[in-house]
Parts: structure tokens; C-alpha cells; sequence
């Protein structure tokens, strides 16, 4: 009995590896012919994350049919337009980096554009082709703040716009009003505040969300703001600005609470978006989309305090350098057809984000929307385009990892009785390791 | 004459022999030079370069006046680095200590016969066939200090407690412990497997002397499945020792709770100014210590097999 | 007597064994059950966050498994994890076996070397393996296939399987080969017919750990596939994370999903593992 099972077991085995044989080999060729096929010049792949489902992220879809949609326009050109939905691009750009190479054209997420590819010349530079095409507009904010000496390597179809959303009912009940943004003093009073009300009210979701407020600290000031617009550097580490900007959000964290601390605000954020019991949420004009009907009406948003608005360009489209003629024209084609108003008027109005192209007027768009989201979604933007003080995420210039160990520190900050000037300290040593 | 047939023999046999030391190695030895060999070569070599994003495709070797320059970065400036090593050192010892004995213990009490025991048995291995990375979003929710279950726990004793656990240096260290220590599914069925080979002749010897229950375990059982705790404690250690998705998942490396291996992800990947070179001093560590953990397994269990031959 | 002589043996336990034995047994199942029943009551809510805890769900919300069977094709995440893991859980399994019998049994030149250099693989971190295997897979042209996975799980976790197999081949005693190799059986015929029967234990408990590794795995699966309709199980979790929320009860639900398999499959095989396990081994 035992030897005949062994020998079922062997014989399965060896079948298996027989048929992995088999099958890895008939993979094998067609992997091959898909490999030659895009070699073969015919093919322009494209990796995007839209990904989720339509049940999960209706704005995937929306932004999945615009990309099937130009490679239909394109159907019978040369070259194939084809889009891939992958999970996680970053990884995948790393590693073909790393390898010396770089995707056909990725819609970059995350950190944006590895150094690593540049340094290597991997990336086509944009910049001729948006002057000469006049897409200056078109392409808004990217012109600038992708502007590395003279090259444009990514043009992102959506601005990533942050300012911050409040619940004016708690504000009421709290009664405070908008004058809480005045400053970050008067902010501070009116989270102390709302966190007398009790019955689980909070000030606002820190963490994630207060590295915003080192980062617009530091752009209320003239010199603040260059820092940020910068690498960093060890001036800035050991700057009054930095210190400021930091030990004051790490004391407004600390007033706060641990406890509504989290280092990614999509855990906590359903107790704004749907429970209703915090105050203040740092989080992009997309929150729009998010906000539960029932919160509707109360919800709204506003600039950080000081009239300061965040806005990168972040990742975006970026062409492969050395392509042949046909697909290189045919991905610069695609990015024309990116910032056109056309779909840049979809991206506003079905993706719910801020679209880069500046001539699209977005009042009038969600007035014949009629949609509430929408409008809300207008005046988030409309707020963040027309804000004093426009700066960057000091994410994309001072480095994710920079941005965390911030993080970290704040959340550090925020549990009560911590020493504040002490953790400043050792995160200052910290950064200036990590720039070493 | 006779001695030459022999020999011949003998040959043909060390022939054989060879041959099938070569054919059966072959597939393992293939396959390791192709996914590990190089790798690791790779790590030696490039720790001792510049290695960044500026030269991805051609790391840069230091010369020898400056060889160490990454182990000097990764020792005197990075800043996690000892708090990691020490992190990890300290789950690899937990590996060891608390995963062990207890897996031994619920091992034990598994190999007898009560009633139910199988369903004891099949439930207990269930959250090992629960990913690390979802256990980690589990754990998450638990944790949390607004709708989780360990704060509300903490204020039966300490009224006041409102704080984020996973923020406060110590606790935050126990608590990502937690999240995984427990959890020796795997542990106890390889222990198990072994204690049920254990022939019955041996445990009906030892009931003849006297010898029952734990005592039994103790003194017969135990020193029967020494390779397989051996085994078993290299695995666990290791395991801790590389611990990544419950630092990932749950602090990001917040309030001193780096590892290793977070450490190095960090370095190659996270960073926007890729490190590998740094990133392979720091592998090259890892390795180093592993090896060395092993070695302190296995001459801890030769030392306690001798004391028992004495 | 076998029958009389097990209950001899759970009535003769001693009273400190047998308390021991039900704490032992109370915390298995205490700590196995916690996040398992956390999880399940979490999947029925329909916003996990509201009613956080172990709180009974308001009303059983199963919206969660209707859209992981329904929109996202849970079969065919199935379909592919298993041939994935299955094909290369059988192909380690028996490479290991192969080459751990050989270092348990034999003496050669270069033998501790091999221990060694196997030894070490558990330490290299998967940053390190990244872009030689990503080339690796880009040069044998299998980027985005099934059998580039099947190449890399095979490969990988070559370490603990060793060591699990290699651990029970050196409990056999070798008398038992001797005896075998009297009878006139050569290397192949007693690995085959002798050794790989009895180490069954060990190579089963070698195969359940690789299975769930490869059926758990995640980063290997996202870096070389690309393909939707070649993703293995794991990508489902990140379906339910979008740029800026997390759907808990899809996530919960899909969670639930993803383990019964293994689950199903262990309780079915359990009874033969288990027996191979008890009847396994030394006794010969």
C-alpha cells in the first residue's frame, strides 16, 4: 500500500516536472514572439496603475477608457498604442532601471522619475517638443516644477493638489469659523477646541497629514519656501525655519493625540469622510469624491493657513529615450492628447482630480455637472490654483525617505510627554545621514 | 588476480558512487548558482563600491585606501543601523527562546490522544497559511487605538491610556512582537511529525521504568527529536531575524522598531538616492550574522548532546 | 493492544501533565482563533471601522464576497496560484530530496561547502536578488509568463526545504540501506524504493511549507507578471486599495477568501498527512 502510494507520488512528480518542462518552454515561445513583436517597433506598451476594479474605483475605469480610446484613434497607424494595467510600476521602473532599461512610456507614480534613469539618459526629454507644439499651457504647472536645467522628463495629467478639508458643523458646534485659518496659532485654538467638545470629536488626522503642515510652515516664509523648492541640504536641516516648522506641528500632534495618529491617512480617514467626528483632514482636492453623502453639506474645504496651497506634478508620463521614429511620435502623441482639454475636462470631471492643462475652466464644469462632488471638487481647485503661496511637496524634492523619517518623527512627537526639542534633535542627525 | 577484480570493482562502484553524488546534486547546485551565487557575489563585491543612483549600471569600486567607506557610512551615520541590528538580533533570540519552547510545549500537548485534538491540530496551523502582509493589516486594526482591541484592554488597568501603542518606544517593540511570535503553526507540525515517529517500543520502555507524562517528554521524547528542534530553532531565529512585513506594515520603522532587512529595503529601494552599494554592506551583514546564528544553534545543541552522552 | 495501550496512556497521564497538556491546548486554540474570528466577523460588517472588535456584525453584509467572486474572478486567481505553486512545490521537493539525501548520507569532497553555501541563502535579501533573477527572467524572454514564477518559487526556499528533509533522512538509521543495498539495489533503486518512502514525513511537511510560501507570495508574483489574467491569489488584497481609501469589508472578505483553499486542501489531506507523519520515520 505505502510502496504504491510512493510510487503514484513519484510518478506525479516526475509527470509534473515533465509537464513544467513542457509548459515552460511553450511560454517560452510565446513569450518570445510578444518580446520580439514590441522590439519589433510595432508595439508602444504603456504601464499605468489603474488597475481596480470599476466596483472598487470608478476613476480607474474612466481613466482606463481614455487610454483604450486613443489607442482606437490610433488603431490603424504603424505603431500599436497598448496599454497595461500593473500593480506596481515603481517596482517594475526600478528594476528595469537597474537593468539598464526603461518601459516603452510608464505613467509614473510615487517618488516620480528615478534619478537612477536620468543619470543614465533613459528618459526622453520633453521639453522640445511641449515648445515647439506650444503645450505650454497644456502641460501648466509641470513646465515649471519638472524643469530639470533645461529638460522636462514627465508631464503628469493631474495636478496633485493639496489643501485641507474642514467639517463646518463640528466648527460650529465648537464655535469657531474660518478665521481658525488664519494662522497656525489660531488653528491650534481651534483644535483645542473641538477637542473639548468630547464624544470622540478630534482636532484633525496627523501623521501623514501634519508632514503638509511642516511643509506649509516652511513656505510662509520667503526662505522657508526655497528650501523646500530645493534639494535638501544641511543648511536646511540646521535652519530656524526647519526647526520651527517642525517642533510646531510636533506640538500641535502632540495636543492632538497618539491615538488619531497614523502614518498613511487612508486608515483613519473614514472617520472624517463618513463619521463625521474630526475637524480637520489634510488630504487632497480628490477627497472630494470621498465625502460621504450624509457629510456632504458639512464638509468643505480651504487653503493650509497662511493662504498656502501644496501642488506637485509628481510622477507622470515619461517616454523611453532611443525608441524608433514611429513610436516616439506616436508617444508624444499621446501626451498631446493627455493634456488636451478634452480629456483633461474628463479627468476633472469623471476621475475627480485636478487636471494639469490651465485653460480648462472648471467653475464652469461643474456648474453644468450639477454633481455635488464635482462642485465641491471645483472649489478645492479653484481655492488651490488662486492660493498666495503655491508650493511644492517636499516629497519629490527632499525624497520619500526624507519625508518619512519626518513622519516618523511627528508621530513619535505625538504621544504625550515627549520631549519635542530632544526628538528634533535626532532627526536632524538622522536627515543628515540620509542626504550624506 | 583476485585483488585486481577487487579493485576493479571497487572502482566501478566509486564510479557509480561519484555518479550519483553528481546527478543528484546537480539540480540543487544548478539552481543555487543561478538565483544565489551570483547574488551573493554581488553583494561582496559591490559593498566595497559606489554604488548609487548616479552609477546604477557600473558600480565603481572604492581601491583600497577607501575600501570600507560604505561599512563606515552604514557603522558611524546611518542612523537606523544599530537599532536594527539590535532589533533583529533581539527576535532572532526570541526565535529561539519563546517560539520554540512553546511550539515544543503545544507540540506535546497535540501528540496526545483526547478527544478533539484533530481539530485543535488543524485550526492551530490556519494563521500560518495567512500571508505575513495580511496578517500585518490584521494586526493593524487590532492595534488601533481608536477601534482596536488592545486599548481598550490597557484601560481597564490604566484608565487614562489614550495613546498609539505602536508610537511609544518599548511597547511598540512588544506589541510587533506580538503580532507574529505566536503564530508557530509550521513550528509545531514539524515538531509534531517528529514526536509521532518516535516508535511506541521506546515510550512503552520508558512507561516501564516510571516514567509518564512530561517526565516521559522530558527524558525520552526530547533528546529523540534534538535534530528537528535543531532545525527548527535555525528557522525560527532566522525568521526573526529578517522580520520585515510586521515593521512595514505596522510602524514603518517609528519608535525604534527597525529591523535588518527594513533597513536594506530601505537603502536599495525606498530611498530616491538608490543606495545599493550601502544597501550590500548592510546584506552583507545580514548574511554574516546569519551564518554566525547558526553556528551558535548548532554548538548549543552539540554542547547539551554531549552533557547527555556523559 | 495498540488500542488499549493509547487510552492506558491518556488515563496515566499525570494530573500536572494533563493541566499542562489543556493550557496548552486552550492557547493554541486562544491565539489560532483571535484573529481568525476577528477577521470572519470583520468580513460580514459592512464597515469593519464602525463596529470595530469583536462586536456581533448589525446586519450580515456578504457585498464583500459577492464582488471577489463576482467582479473579480477569484477562480482564475485560483486557477493560477495553483498550477504556479503546485508545479513548483512538486519540482523543489523532489530536487531537494534528491540532493539533501545525498548530503546526509555521503561523504564527498566539498560537503560542508554545500551546507554552507545553502545554509546562507536564507540570508540574502530579496533587494539583492531582484535585478540579477529580473534579467535573468528578461534574457530567457519568460517576463510575464507562469513559468518565469514557476522558475523562481522552484528556486527559491531552497534553504528551509533542505534543511526540513535533510533533518529526517538523518534520523533513518542506515542499516536500513545497508540492508537494501545486500538485497542488490544500486544508489537510485534504494533512494527510490527505501529512503524517499520513509523520509515522506519530512518531504510532506517540506511541501505544505513551500505551497504556502509560493501561495502567499506577492513580490516576485508583481515584478514578472504583468498580465491580469496570469496574477496569482495575493493581488486580489491590493484590488481593494485605491489612491486614496481602503474598501475593509472587500478587503476582510477577499482575505477570507484567499486562505480557504490552503485550508480545504489541509483538512482534506490532513488524515494521510497526519498518518504519514505518526507512521513515518525511524520504525522503518
Amino acid at each position: 500500500m505505502k510502496k504504491k502510494l510512493v510510487s503514484v507520488l513519484l510518478v506525479a512528480a516526475m509527470g509534473a516536472s515533465v509537464l513544467a518542462g513542457c509548459g515552460s518552454s511553450s511560454v517560452k515561445e510565446d513569450g518570445g514572439e510578444k518580446k520580439s513583436e514590441s522590439s519589433g517597433n510595432n508595439v508602444l506598451e504603456f504601464y499605468h496603475g489603474y488597475y481596480q476594479d470599476e466596483s472598487e474605483w470608478a476613476a480607474a475605469q474612466v481613466m482606463r477608457d481614455i487610454y483604450d480610446e486613443f489607442a482606437q484613434e490610433h488603431a490603424d497607424g504603424d505603431v500599436t498604442f497598448k496599454p497595461i494595467a500593473v500593480e506596481n510600476r515603481d517596482d517594475i521602473v526600478s528594476a528595469q532601471v537597474a537593468g539598464g532599461s526603461f518601459p516603452d512610456m510608464v505613467d509614473v507614480g510615487g517618488d516620480g522619475i528615478p534619478q537612477a534613469a536620468i543619470s543614465q539618459d533613459l528618459v526622453y526629454d520633453l521639453k522640445t517638443y511641449i515648445d515647439e507644439n506650444n503645450l505650454q499651457d497644456a502641460v501648466g504647472l509641470n513646465y515649471t516644477q519638472h524643469d530639470q536645467d533645461g529638460h522636462i522628463y514627465a508631464v503628469h495629467d493631474q495636478i496633485e493638489s493639496r489643501g485641507l478639508w474642514y467639517n463646518s458643523s463640528i466648527f460650529e458646534k465648537a464655535g469657531i469659523s474660518t478665521d481658525a485659518f488664519t494662522d497656525w496659532n489660531t488653528f491650534g485654538d481651534a483644535m483645542t477646541k473641538i477637542a473639548d467638545l468630547g464624544d470622540d470629536t478630534y482636532g484633525y488626522i496627523a501623521g501623514q497629514g501634519s508632514s503638509y503642515i511642516v511643509n506649509a510652515i516652511m513656505a510662509s516664509t520667503d526662505a522657508g519656501k526655497k528650501m523646500v523648492e530645493s534639494e535638501l541640504t544641511e543648511d536646511t536641516v540646521n535652519s530656524d525655519e526647519f526647526a520651527n516648522a517642525f517642533k510646531t506641528a510636533a506640538k500641535l500632534d502632540q495636543a492632538n493625540g497618539s491615538e488619531h495618529t497614523t502614518d498613511d491617512n487612508g486608515n483613519l480617514m473614514a472617520e472624517f469622510n463618513t463619521n463625521g467626528n474630526v475637524g480637520v483632514l489634510f488630504n487632497g482636492v480628490w477627497n472630494a469624491s470621498g465625502i460621504d453623502a450624509s457629510l456632504v453639506d458639512s464638509i468643505e474645504p480651504a487653503l493650509f493657513p497662511g493662504n498656502v496651497a501644496i501642488a506637485s506634478a509628481g510622477g507622470g508620463l515619461a517616454v523611453a529615450n532611443n525608441m524608433s521614429e514611429e513610436k516616439t511620435e506616436l508617444a508624444l502623441e499621446f501626451i498631446k492628447y493627455m493634456t488636451s482639454k478634452e480629456v483633461q475636462e474628463k479627468i476633472f470631471t469623471e476621475v475627480q482630480a485636478n487636471p494639469c492643462n490651465t485653460t480648462v475652466d472648471l467653475n464652469a464644469l461643474a456648474e453644468t455637472s450639477g454633481d455635488t462632488a464635482t462642485q465641491k471638487l471645483a472649489e478645492a481647485c479653484a481655492q488651490v490654483n488662486s492660493a498666495d503661496t503655491i508650493v511644492i511637496d517636499m516629497k519629490y524634492t527632499w525624497g520619500s525617505d526624507v519625508d518619512k523619517a519626518i513622519v516618523n518623527a511627528l508621530m513619535e512627537c505625538a504621544v504625550s510627554g515627549t520631549d519635542i526639542d530632544a526628538r528634533f534633535e535626532s532627526l536632524q542627525k538622522e536627515l543628515l545621514a540620509l542626504i550624506g | 588476480m583476485k585483488d585486481n577484480i577487487c579493485k576493479k570493482k571497487k572502482s566501478k562502484l566509486g564510479i557509480r558512487r561519484t555518479g550519483f553524488i553528481v546527478a543528484f546534486l546537480a539540480p540543487t547546485i544548478i539552481a543555487f548558482c543561478i538565483f544565489y551565487l551570483y547574488p551573493i557575489i554581488t553583494v561582496f563585491v559591490t559593498s566595497f563600491c559606489k554604488w548609487d543612483y548616479s552609477n546604477i549600471t557600473s558600480p565603481e569600486f572604492f581601491g583600497f585606501q577607501d575600501l570600507w567607506n560604505n561599512y563606515e557610512y552604514i557603522f558611524k551615520k546611518y542612523p537606523f543601523f544599530w537599532e536594527a541590528l539590535k532589533n533583529s538580533t533581539t527576535w532572532a533570540i526570541l526565535g529561539a527562546v519563546v517560539q520554540i519552547p512553546v511550539a515544543t510545549l503545544i507540540a506535546l500537548a497535540l501528540s496526545r490522544k483526547i478527544k478533539g485534538i484533530k481539530f485543535v491540530r488543524n485550526v492551530y496551523i490556519i494563521p500560518n497559511m495567512i500571508s505575513t502582509a495580511a496578517m500585518g493589516v490584521i494586526f493593524l486594526q487590532l492595534y488601533n487605538p481608536s477601534y482596536g482591541i488592545i486599548n481598550p484592554i490597557i484601560r481597564l488597568f490604566n484608565k487614562n491610556f489614550t495613546d498609539n501603542i505602536l508610537l511609544l518606544k518599548g511597547p511598540a517593540f512588544i506589541a510587533m512582537t506580538c503580532a507574529y511570535i505566536f503564530f508557530t503553526g509550521t513550528t509545531t507540525l514539524m515538531i509534531l511529525g517528529n514526536i509521532m515517529a518516535v516508535p511506541e517500543e521506546v515510550r512503552e520502555a520508558a512507561m516501564l521504568d516510571g516514567a509518564s507524562g512530561l517526565k516521559q517528554d522530558w527524558f525520552i521524547t526530547i533528546p529523540m527529536i534534538k535534530g528537528t528542534l535543531k532545525t527548527v530553532s535555525i528557522l525560527a531565529a532566522t525568521s526573526g531575524f529578517l522580520l520585515y512585513n510586521e515593521v512595514y506594515f505596522l510602524t514603518k520603522g517609528a519608535a525604534g522598531t527597525y529591523s535588518i532587512s527594513y533597513v536594506i529595503r530601505e537603502l536599495a529601494i525606498t530611498s530616491p538616492r538608490t543606495q545599493f552599494g550601502r544597501a550590500n554592506a548592510v546584506a552583507l551583514i545580514q548574511i554574516l550574522a546569519g551564518l554566525v546564528i547558526i553556528l551558535v544553534i548548532n554548538f548549543v545543541y552539540s554542547v547539551s548532546l554531549k552533557k547527555e552522552k556523559h | 493492544m495498540k488500542k488499549s495501550l493509547h487510552r492506558k496512556t491518556v488515563n496515566n497521564l499525570p494530573t500536572g501533565t494533563k493541566i499542562v497538556t489543556y493550557i496548552c491546548l486552550a492557547w493554541a486554540l486562544i491565539v489560532s482563533l483571535v484573529p481568525l474570528i476577528w477577521l470572519v466577523l470583520s468580513s460580514l460588517k459592512k464597515d469593519p471601522m464602525a463596529r470595530p472588535g469583536f462586536q456581533l456584525p448589525e446586519s450580515i453584509c456578504l457585498d464583500g464576497y459577492i464582488s471577489t467572486f463576482k467582479d473579480l474572478h477569484v477562480f482564475r486567481y485560483f486557477g493560477n496560484s495553483l498550477i504556479v505553486a503546485g508545479i513548483s512545490v512538486l519540482i523543489s521537493v523532489v530536487m531537494i530530496s534528491m540532493s539533501a539525501y545525498v548530503v546526509a548520507r555521503m561523504e564527498f569532497k566539498g560537503k560542508k561547502l554545500v551546507n554552507i553555501l545553502l545554509y546562507s541563502t536564507m540570508f540574502i535579501p530579496a533587494t539583492a536578488l531582484t535585478y540579477p533573477v529580473y534579467n535573468l527572467i528578461n534574457n530567457l524572454h519568460l517576463y510575464d509568463t507562469r513559468a518565469a514564477l514557476i522558475l523562481i518559487y522552484s528556486c527559491s526556499g531552497i534553504a528551509v526545504s533542505f534543511f526540513v528533509i535533510k533533518n529526517y533522512y538523518d534520523n533513518i538509521p542506515r542499516e536500513l540501506e545497508e540492508a537494501a543495498r545486500i538485497d542488490g539495489c544500486g544508489y537510485v533503486q534504494t533512494w527510490v524504493k527505501v529512503i524517499f518512502p520513509i523520509a515522506r514525513p519530512g518531504i510532506m511537511t517540506a511541501a505544505v511549507l513551500a505551497f504556502l510560501n509560493n501561495w502567499n507570495e506577492y513580490y516576485w508574483a508583481s515584478l514578472v507578471l504583468i498580465t491580469r489574467e496570469k496574477l496569482t491569489v495575493p493581488a486580489l488584497l491590493s484590488t481593494f486599495t485605491t489612491a486614496f481609501n481602503t474598501n475593509y469589508n472587500g478587503l476582510f472578505s477577499a482575505m477570507v477568501v484567499i486562505i480557504l483553499p490552503p485550508v480545504i486542501l489541509y483538512c482534506v489531506f490532513s488524515k494521510f498527512f497526519i498518518e504519514a507523519l505518526s507512521g513515518g520515520a525511524v520504525k522503518g
